[in-house]
């Protein structure tokens, strides 16, 4: 039963019963006043829908994947950590070879909890260790072929894999009951369709002196607290009467009325006081990232000094930060990096999404992810932002930002994760990250194209309580991209027919979040008992590389 | 004979009215229930477990209208409250941010509103070209006709509030109440609140005493300003009227 429709009836009944006992009508209405405000807190309740939550973070442009959520030799053994598996023009390590001879190398990490080798931004919490809270619960989904070679058709369909069809978020907003159906930042909001008309309530990171992302979106709820008294209810009750009578009446006007009163009661200050402490925490999780605490994993810690330039006087291929733009003098690549590098929006979004979700104000948030941003490339302080459609990133230059970049959502996301613990959201809570494609690291390290075949998709989850590397990738040992860049390989869940496609990443998440398939087919790429999710046991499990 | 035949088929007609009198009771009670307690999943299953008795049929039909009913858009109700308040309810700042919110009340963008027409000035009206110009969800893939939500009814009672403290917005609604131009303040009668309720409630039935009642509660007596804007304001907020 709506909560609108039950909260009229208490006040209602209420009211009657005091004037059954001969209660003066002010002593009432002061009584049924407090009574009412008990109800308030129904404001942001969800009163009977799903209760799952869904977080999908884009990352358009499509960086590299290799360096986040894309394990390219999983199971190797200590002594041979790279599987023996090619790696030509895939880093994930620039250490100096010599004076003037820094290296882009292929070096992974291996968690000690799952025994997995991951990309080493995993074991480089600036806390010290690895990004432990993310890694208990996150599934590696790698080698997924992506089908379509196009930035943003590719990266909708994360969303909605028929394009134009009904998304992920569309199907849980129209299956919550909370305030904003769903809410959404940039490009991926385009890629919402539910079956019931509605739409995404758009986010505006903007953050001033006066105004925050959440008073923002709390403006609907701005206006004065309406009156509530015994005369305006009982005629609320008689409008409701006549609509019903009339056969108009619509349930959901009712109950929205009474929740959107009880925001406004609730006051937005209620939501805003928390905007400053979280933004300043996550501001401070995109600080600590972009220090040069614990980087030895993805780093050397020596300085690491620029390459030398060709016999022809050119500059090396590999410093290559933009088409036709090579770093400049910086004495030490690892300065690269600066207490005002930042990642556009990081510490902004994760603080809109963490108050949303957390205070029940909605239960499906998708949203952009910005590019690192304020890198310098010379001694002179020069700044420069880092492109996430890497075409021209040499891998000296790509190797270390990238990293750092994915660091700080990594440092991000791991706060968000203790939030949700903090109150019990977390084991039904998904949040998904993914892109339009991975990328194909050319051998030479001058950068890399779109690697639509093979990609890649990180799923954090309570519901998954293991770490899972899943999917098996090709090498590609000719041509313009020889090395490994994670071209999908055919997989058994698929009967070694297909690799992984984005039609099974989907129809999995559907399934953890309760919902019909949005992909109308596709295989379950994890297996469940109904309400934990984990990798099949024997081939269907494998991440192999072949 | 004649008056034997006649017997029986006067008790064929009058088996015949206690049955369909019967039948035309039970579903008025049903459907009472059934709307009373709509969401519930019992119910639901309850009417699922009734699909064979067919005084169902028209519960259901019900209810399968009950979710298809559409509510007006956001240039609707922007023109229904110009249409009540007056030419001036087009500078109160809630009506407009509400006419703006595609997401929350529907009206995508419009390939008819890009018309640099003859009446326009040949120009094209700068909310249709900002809005076509525009490829976020909030626009283009905004419904054509919302669901009910949260988000729109706390606008519109922002604007419920806002059009009734502005003096002008308030005079050129109170003027379609009064019973004659020369009145400062319009008599509390049924027919006057007869008129607040027809403001909002277009082409729909008149209420029954009790609502006129609880009106004219709220307009008091005798009557005053803000008595009328406590009416005006309930009948504002009270949200059935965007039911089509």
């Amino acid at each position: 039963m709506g909560n609108g429709q039950s909260r009229r009836k208490f006040l209602e009944n209420a009211t009657k019963s005091l004037g059954l006992v001969g209660i003066s009508p002010m002593m009432s209405n002061f009584i049924v006043q407090t009574l009412s405000s008990q109800v308030l807190a129904a404001g942001t309740t969800n009163s009977g829908g799903s209760d799952k939550i869904y977080i999908f973070f884009a990352l358009p442009g499509g960086p590299p994947r290799w360096f986040f959520d894309l394990p390219l030799t999983p199971n190797g053994t200590t002594a041979k950590p790279t599987d023996n598996f090619s790696h030509n023009g895939v880093a994930t390590y620039v250490g100096m070879a010599g004076a003037g001879d820094p290296q882009a190398m292929y070096k992974p990490w291996r968690d000690p909890v799952s025994k997995y080798w991951l990309p080493p931004v995993w074991g480089s919490n600036p806390s010290g260790g690895s990004f432990k809270n993310c890694l208990a619960n996150a599934a590696f989904i790698r080698g997924v072929d992506f089908e379509i070679n196009n930035h943003d058709l590719g990266r909708l369909r994360n969303q909605s894999p028929i394009i134009g069809g009904l998304s992920i978020a569309g199907l849980l907003a129209e299956k919550t009951n909370s305030a904003f159906p769903a809410a959404s930042a940039g490009s991926i909001g385009a890629a919402f369709k539910a079956g019931k008309p509605m739409s995404p309530v758009g986010l505006n990171y903007a953050v001033s002196a006066t105004t925050n992302p959440i008073s923002t979106t709390m403006r609907y709820f701005a206006g004065r607290a309406p009156v509530e008294n015994l005369a305006v209810n009982q005629a609320l009750t008689e409008f409701d009467k006549y609509a019903d009578k009339n056969n108009f009446i619509q349930k959901g006007l009712t109950e929205s009325k009474d929740r959107s009163d009880a925001l406004v009661q609730q006051g937005v200050s209620t939501f805003t006081n928390k905007w400053q402490p979280t933004y300043d925490k996550y501001l401070l999780k995109v600080k600590e990232a972009m220090s040069m605490n614990n980087t030895s994993p993805f780093m050397d810690t020596k300085p690491i000094s620029p390459p030398k330039m060709t016999t022809a006087g050119t500059p090396d291929i590999r410093s290559r930060r933009g088409d036709a733009q090579f770093m400049g003098d910086l004495s030490d690549y690892r300065n690269m990096v600066n207490d005002q590098t930042t990642v556009s929006n990081l510490a902004a979004t994760f603080a809109t999404v963490e108050i949303l979700i957390t205070m029940g104000l909605t239960q499906v948030v998708t949203t952009d992810l910005g590019g690192i941003a304020n890198l310098v490339f010379n001694n002179a302080n020069g700044k420069f932002n880092l492109a996430n459609d890497q075409h021209f990133i040499g891998t000296l230059v790509s190797t270390i930002a990238t990293t750092f970049m994915y660091r700080a959502m990594i440092n991000c996301t791991e706060e968000l994760v203790l939030a949700l613990k903090e109150k019990n959201l977390f084991d039904k809570t998904v949040i998904q990250f993914g892109a339009e494609f991975n990328r194909t690291a050319k051998a030479d390290g001058s950068g890399s194209d779109h690697g639509f075949k093979g990609s890649s998709v990180l799923l954090i989850s309570g519901m998954i309580k293991k770490t899972v590397v899943l999917g098996n990738v090709k090498d590609d040992a000719t041509g313009t991209y020889k090395g490994t860049w994670g071209l999908a390989a055919p997989h058994p869940i698929l009967d070694n027919k297909y690799p992984l496609r984005l039609n099974d990443v989907a129809k999995t998440i559907c399934g953890m979040l309760g919902l019909k398939n949005v992909s109308n087919n596709g295989e379950y790429i994890l297996n469940t008992d109904g309400s934990q999710w984990e990798a099949f046991t024997g081939v269907k499990g494998e991440a192999k590389n072949v | 004979m004649f008056r034997s035949m006649y017997a029986r088929i006067s008790l064929v007609i009058v088996s015949l009215f206690v049955m369909v009198h019967f039948q035309n009771c039970a579903p008025a009670a049903k459907e009472e229930s059934v709307l009373d307690s709509m969401g519930n999943a019992n119910l639901i299953d309850q009417i699922h477990k009734d699909n064979d008795h067919s005084t169902d049929i028209p519960v259901q039909e019900k209810m399968a209208l009950e979710v298809s009913k559409s509510l007006l858009d956001r240039s609707m109700i922007y023109s229904l409250f110009v249409d009540i308040f007056g030419p001036d309810a087009a500078a109160i700042a809630a009506l407009n941010q509400l006419r703006a919110e595609r997401a929350v009340f529907g009206g995508p963008c419009s390939v008819y509103e890009n018309f640099k027409s003859v009446r326009a000035g040949l120009k094209m009206d700068s909310e249709a070209e900002s809005c076509a110009n525009s490829e976020t969800a909030n626009n283009l893939g905004a419904p054509v006709n919302p669901v009910a939500n949260v988000l729109q009814q706390a606008l519109i009672n922002d604007v419920c509030q806002q059009v009734l403290l502005n003096a002008k917005t308030y005079n050129y609604a109170i003027a379609q109440i009064k019973e004659s131009s020369t009145v400062a303040i319009p008599a509390n009668t049924p027919a006057n609140v007869l008129k607040v309720f027809r403001l909002f409630y277009r082409g729909k039935p008149d209420p029954d005493a009790g609502l006129v009642n609880s009106l004219q509660v709220l307009v008091g007596e005798p009557a005053s300003a803000d008595g009328w804007k406590a009416a005006i304001s309930t009948t504002c907020v009270s949200s059935h009227w965007q039911a089509l």
